[in-house]
This record gives C-alpha cells, structure tokens and sequence, in this order.
C-alpha cells in the first residue's frame, strides 16, 4: 500500500476552526493516508488531542506565519514513512 | 515530535472559571459603592470611595481575571507548567478575593483591622501567584517574546504589590520610609503601567494575530517595549521619591504606551479577517481610550488640567482601557477553552466521540449577547467620563455600571452552564 497525503491549509482561520477542521479530517483517515496540513502558527493546544486520540504527529516551522503539521494513526506503519 | 501537553498540565477549567466569574462580582460590588458614594466620590483621587473603587476594580476586576489567565493560558499556549494547579488556584483565588475585601473595608473606615488582615491576605494571595506562575515561566519551554515579556510583567506586579504591602502596614499604623503621597504615585505607576499595561500588551502579542486574524506585532516593539517600560518605570520612581522632576520619564511611558495603542489599532484596521465582532469592538474602544489616557496625561504634564478633569487619564486608563480590553479577551478565550476542554473530554472516551459533538466557539458565548455587553459597557463608560464634568451623572453611570458588569457575570454564566451540560451529555454517553 503506498502512502497518500491529504493537504488542508487552514492558516487565516480564527481559533477553533483550524483544530476543528483538522479533526473532521482526521476522523475519516483512511489506512496508509495521513493529513499535511499547513497552519499560520504551531498548534500547541491541538497535541494533547491528538495524542488522546491516538494520533502521532510531526510539525516543521516553514517560515514566518507558516507551519506544516504532519498527522497519522499511530498504528498505521504505511502513513508513519518519513 | 514535539512534546505533547499532558492533560495535567492544563488546570481544569473550573480553575479559571472561578477567578472570571468572581470580576464581575468585585465590579458590581465597585458600581453599588460609587452610587452609594454619589458625585462626592470624585472630589479627589484620595476619597476613601476612589481609593476603594480603584481596588476593587484594579484587583477584584483586572488582577482576578489576568489570574485565571495565567494559570490557563500558559500550560494551555506556552507549555509552562504550574504546579498543583488546582489547590494553587482556589488557594489564590479565596486569598485574593478575601483580600480585596479586607482593603475595600479598610479605605471606607473598618479601621486598622481591616489593614492587617488585607496586607496579610493579600500578600499571602499575590505572593503565591508570583511564586508560581514565575517559577513556571522560568522553566518556559517556549521562549517567544510573550514569554520574556510576562516575567517583566509579573516583576512589574512584584514592585507594586511590595509598595501596596508597605502603604498598607502604613495605613495600619507602622511608620512609613517616604512620604506616603509619593509612595502612593509610584505603587500607582507599577501597578497600572508596569503591570496592568506591560501584561495586555505582551498577552496582546499573542491573542490579538490568533483571535483578531491580523498580522503579527512589529519585533522591535515586541522586544523592545518591556525593557523600555521597566527603564522608564525606575527613572520615574526615583524621581518621584527623590523630588527630581518626573516630567521626562512620565512623558516617556505615556508615548510608549501610545505607539502600542497605534500599532494595535494599525494591526487590527488592516485585519485579514474583516467580520466585525464585540471583541473587536472591546479592542478598539481600549486602544481609543489608552491613546487617549496618553494623551490626557502628557495634558497634565503640559498644562494645568482643571480639577474637575484630575481624574480624566484614570478613568479613560481603568474603564476606558483596561476594562474593555480584558472584556475583549474574555470573550475569545473563554470559548476557545470552553471547547477545548470539551474536546479533551470528547478524547477520553471513544463511544462519546460519535456521538456528542461540543458546541461551536461561538454559540458559547452568543454574539447577540456579547454586542449588548459592550453596549452597556460603553454606555457606561461615556456617562462616567461626562460625570467628570457633570457630577450629576456620577449616579447615574454607576447604575450602568451595574448593568454592564451583570451582563458580563450572566454571558460567563452561560459559557460555564453550557460546558457542564455538554460534559454531563459526555459522560452520559461514554
């Protein structure tokens, strides 16, 4: 199975939508897919969520007001490639 | 991976609750005492009423809400963790809240008593909340400029509540250092400026581009307006208990504090998002009203200012000001935790996941409720300002007052209402 990215941008949306939408899009993951999403600040409140609900993540500063957020199922081998 | 909060590291909401919902009372509490007091009330700043009201409103109103805040929103945005949140919480709530009480009672004539019983309450409150949330502040693992600014923040508040202490043991009949009125016009100057002021504006780097969708604060202003506030804040106090003109230094503060007013009203007119709420409404009446206190003061500095308008740069810094701004705050964050403990809850038991979802941000405090909110509070606040010239009205704004105040009780009434009902439907679910 190979892995397939699905890109959200949710940077300019005021606080909740970005984390909102960025769960709606996690509940229908499917397996080998995980979720880039592209954030105007690093999500802090969002990782204790994540990691609630099973969730490994990995965030990159890309500059100022952009961050790139990379979300899987912890038990999903395929969407955990580097 | 970066370092997950852990669910203990954020406070339950209910500690933040308790410091936000009390404000509202301490401010009615400071609206019946001015009605009560009536136009005599504003004769001077040194009338037991003004005296009473300024810390009622300044610590039962202004410190109680930045409490709850703090202990909140820096687990929640910085990652600092406070110890023991939830017994370091109710322990500086109940000493803070007895505490202003005890000072309010003391100003309006409970006599030396109230004075002893206030510094200890009050010390003992204030104290463990600069103990803790700076020894988390300390340990930041994010170190942005929020960070370095609100240890110059809670330092500003050190100063102010040490010369508080040393007035009050005054007040209770310890011989005092300095002369009291000079004493008094530097605790004034730390605590709004050095405090109150630098607090907003560090809290407003980070809060006004997350909720008001604008574009970051310049750097130098970041960086630069903390250590200036500080610099100025001693120069001016040295000069104030050593008889050296303040002009300079006063002069300095109030332009410093008039380029943040600019920049933010700049940062919030260019907004990305251009839906206007009553957060931003709060946010643009306290950046009017601290540009005007600025301007107000660099007045007095300038030209004798008629004493009937003495008390105009207080007014417009406390009610205009620091008032709307911490309105304007509470109405984003208050939802924003709201949701997020919810959504914590939510985590923690799959079954509920399907089939409870938490209200959206803005059905927790409604709109509609929030708009009535800031106009009682800016009704209010331009009847005080007119009572300034026209004492008749002194009654009358302290009844708006009163109404402002218990729409903002009833509007946090209701977010906390909500959240408990949604989290019994969760736990009925799981």
């Amino acid at each position: 199975m190979a892995l397939r990215e699905i890109r959200l941008d949710v940077r300019g949306l005021p606080p909740c939508e970005p984390m909102e939408r960025i769960l709606g899009q996690l509940a229908v993951l499917a397996p080998g897919e995980r979720l880039a999403a592209l954030l105007s600040r690093e999500p802090v409140p969002l990782f204790a969520l994540l990691e609630e609900r099973g969730y490994a993540w990995r965030v990159t500063v890309l500059g100022p007001g952009r961050c790139e957020l990379l979300v899987w199922r912890r038990d999903d081998a395929v969407a955990a490639e580097p | 991976m970066t370092a997950a909060l852990s669910l203990e590291q954020a406070p339950p909401l209910s500690v933040p609750l308790r410091f936000f919902l009390t404000a509202p009372a301490f401010g009615m509490a400071a609206a019946a005492l001015l009605a009560w007091a009536g136009p005599a009330a504003l004769g001077t700043r040194w009338t037991p009423a003004v005296l009473a009201l300024t810390h009622l409103v300044g610590l039962g109103v202004l410190t109680m809400v930045m409490a709850g805040a703090l202990f909140q929103m820096l687990p929640v945005l910085v990652g600092v963790r406070i110890a023991r949140p939830l017994l370091v919480g109710r322990s500086c709530h109940g000493l803070l809240s007895a505490g202003v009480m005890a000072l309010a009672a003391g100003f309006l004539g409970a006599g030396r008593p109230a004075f002893h019983l206030a510094s200890l309450l009050l010390g003992g409150g204030l104290g463990l909340l600069l103990a803790v949330v700076g020894t988390g502040l300390a340990r930041a693992p994010r170190m942005h400029d929020s960070v370095h600014g609100m240890r110059w923040a809670l330092s500003g508040l050190a100063v102010a509540v040490t010369l508080g202490l040393v007035l009050t043991l005054g007040r209770g009949g310890a011989s005092l250092p300095l002369a009291r009125a000079a004493l008094t016009d530097t605790h004034l100057a730390w605590a709004l400026l050095g405090w109150v002021a630098l607090l907003v504006a560090v809290v407003a780097w980070q809060v006004v581009p997350m909720f008001q969708v604008t574009a970051e604060y310049p750097a130098w202003l970041r960086r630069g307006l903390a250590a200036t506030t500080w610099a100025l804040l001693l120069w001016l106090s040295a000069a104030t208990l050593l008889d050296w003109p303040a002009g300079p230094p006063a002069a300095g503060l109030a332009l410093a504090f008039a380029i943040f007013a600019a920049q933010t009203l700049g940062l919030l007119a260019r907004r990305r998002r251009r839906r206007a709420d009553a957060s931003l409404a709060f946010w643009l009446l306290g950046m009017v009203a601290l540009a005007a206190a600025a301007l107000a003061a660099l007045a007095g500095l300038l030209l004798p200012l008629p004493p009937a308008l003495a008390l105009l740069p207080a007014v417009l810094f406390l009610a205009g000001f620091a008032l709307s701004v911490v309105q304007g705050m509470l109405l984003k964050i208050v939802p924003f935790l709201v949701w997020l403990h919810l959504q914590q809850e939510l985590g923690r038991s799959p079954a509920a996941l399907a089939r409870v979802t938490p209200p959206h941000m803005h059905a927790v405090m409604p709109e509609p409720r929030a708009r009535l909110q800031f106009l009682a509070h800016a009704a209010a606040l331009g009847t005080l300002l007119a009572a300034l010239a026209v004492p008749a009205l002194v009654r009358p704004a302290a009844l708006l007052w009163l109404v402002a105040f218990a729409s903002l009780g009833a509007n946090l009434l209701g977010a906390a209402r909500l959240y408990r009902a949604t989290r019994h439907r969760i736990g009925a679910a799981a």
